[in-house]
């Protein structure tokens, strides 16, 4: 394992391998993505109280949940690259900051019309603390992409941007227990472990698990793409990117 | 269990702009990714082509 | 591994720690007050301010909700199973507001122990079901609670 953890942080090797993965993972991404939408949509029930809004559930919930772990794979890349100056994790850490920020956005915009259907009047409550440390990871994410592109020198970037992603991580368990810690027009969480089977119907749960599976797989396909493109800004002049190159054009 | 599966009409239009949002906004991610790529390989075999024919 | 990256890994864990420790001294000086968020049972226990708004919330009881003559003033009580609140709201209730339903209020307490509230929000739970299921949990008294009214039993 560590093994091939260590030829994976090698870029030749690195570049090989996505590329027999990458055709896989687009596949798998779009079946994932037509099973679910279809299946959310159409073949799921509605909600006993929400009737058809609850059908929000499911890009709602996989967004929202990988723009954390998302944010989580950006800090420990980032710590790799601040302990170990690993390039390829600085390059990982890079390439998930606007897939986050996406998934964040997402999250934020689909949440906002859930809310204004469900809870009332309003798309937008300044004070509550799930809204507001949602909006923080957004943040985060701009911030960490300014940081990494205000510096001239690559790896003084790369750094600065690392910090900025580790204090950051404070507002990750702020964002998860906010609904316990106060109270917050968000209902608590759903996907909460072995309560999961209990709060959530089999017939909603399937069809997110799909959403979810299909959000996760195009972070991973999305993230070996922007990754390939940093590696082949960074490394133009190297020998294995002419090599490759030469390949390619043949 | 009764529910159309022909029924549009179901749909409010909040729920037709989440999933919209999201197409959108996932769909120019994957576009750009590819693309980008596509324009540094070119990028980087024209410049090797031109260094070539300088030291030929 | 070596002294350099030890140092760096002492770094990144005195970063994460410190700034944990700050924020969350930060959040437990905040907490109480952050929200201005009082429970039917602090309201009763004369906790909440009168002479600012605040936010409260609860479920509303069953065969509470009456209409003024207006058609637009509502008036009804919401309890957090301990204790019950007497709220008045003028303008549209949300689609969710049903009784038995949470709902957190956002307005001022009246001398008279009333809630004038300028803002209504449902609150749902995080229990979803097709009607199907819902109808026959309830037929079984098998319906799980919402989650404001388990918030109270926890001892």
């Amino acid at each position: 394992m560590w093994v091939w953890f260590h030829k994976l942080g090698s870029p030749p090797y690195f570049y090989r391998f996505s590329t027999i993965v990458l055709p896989w993972l687009a596949v798998l991404t779009l079946i994932l993505f037509s099973v679910g939408v279809v299946w959310g949509l159409y073949i799921a029930p509605s909600d006993y109280q929400q009737s058809e809004t609850s059908r929000i559930m499911y890009v709602h919930v996989p967004a929202s949940m990988f723009s954390m772990s998302i944010y989580m794979v950006m800090a420990m890349a980032s710590a790799v690259t601040l302990i170990w100056r690993i390039k390829l994790a600085d390059l990982v850490a890079s390439a998930s900051a606007p897939i986050g920020a996406a998934y964040t956005f997402i999250a934020l915009i689909t949440g906002s019309l859930w809310g204004r259907t469900m809870w009332g009047n309003t798309y937008w409550e300044w004070s509550d603390p799930r809204l507001m440390s949602e909006l923080i990871l957004f943040f985060l994410y701009l911030g960490y992409m300014a940081l990494n592109s205000a510096y001239e020198d690559r790896r003084r970037a790369a750094r600065a941007a690392a910090v900025l992603a580790l204090v950051g991580v404070v507002n990750i368990p702020i964002i998860h227990y906010s609904v316990e810690w106060w109270t917050s027009l968000h209902q608590g969480s759903t996907t909460r472990g072995t309560q999961f089977a209990a709060t959530i119907d089999p017939s909603m749960r399937y069809p997110l698990f799909v959403m979810m599976g299909a959000f996760a797989m195009l972070y991973a396909q999305l993230l070996l793409k922007y990754t390939r493109c940093l590696l082949l800004d960074g490394e133009r002049n190297n020998a294995w990117v002419k090599e490759m190159v030469k390949q390619h054009a043949a | 269990m009764q529910h159309d599966l022909l029924d549009f009409g179901k749909w409010t239009p909040f729920i037709l702009w989440c999933y919209a949002i999201t197409a959108v906004v996932l769909i120019t991610l994957t576009i750009v990714a590819y693309r980008k790529e596509k324009r540094l390989i070119r990028e980087i075999a024209q410049k090797h082509r031109r260094d070539n024919r300088g030291t030929s | 591994m070596n002294p350099t990256r030890r140092r760096r890994l002492m770094f990144v864990v005195i970063l994460v720690i410190g700034v944990g420790a700050a924020v969350a001294l930060a959040l437990m000086a905040f907490r109480q007050n952050l929200m201005y968020y009082y429970t039917p049972s602090e309201v009763h226990a004369g906790k909440a301010p009168t002479n600012r708004s605040f936010r409260s919330g609860g479920l509303v009881k069953t065969g509470s909700v009456v209409r003024e003559g207006d058609g637009v003033t509502v008036q009804f009580t919401i309890t957090d199973t301990l204790q019950d609140m007497v709220v008045q709201y003028k303008g549209i209730l949300p689609d969710l507001f049903r009784e038995g339903q949470g709902i957190i209020a956002n307005g001022t307490l009246g001398t008279n122990g009333v809630f004038t509230a300028k803002e209504v929000l449902a609150k749902h739970d995080e229990n979803y079901m097709p009607p199907e299921v819902a109808a026959s949990l309830k037929k079984a008294g098998a319906m799980p609670q919402h989650e404001m009214a388990r918030e109270k039993a926890k001892p």
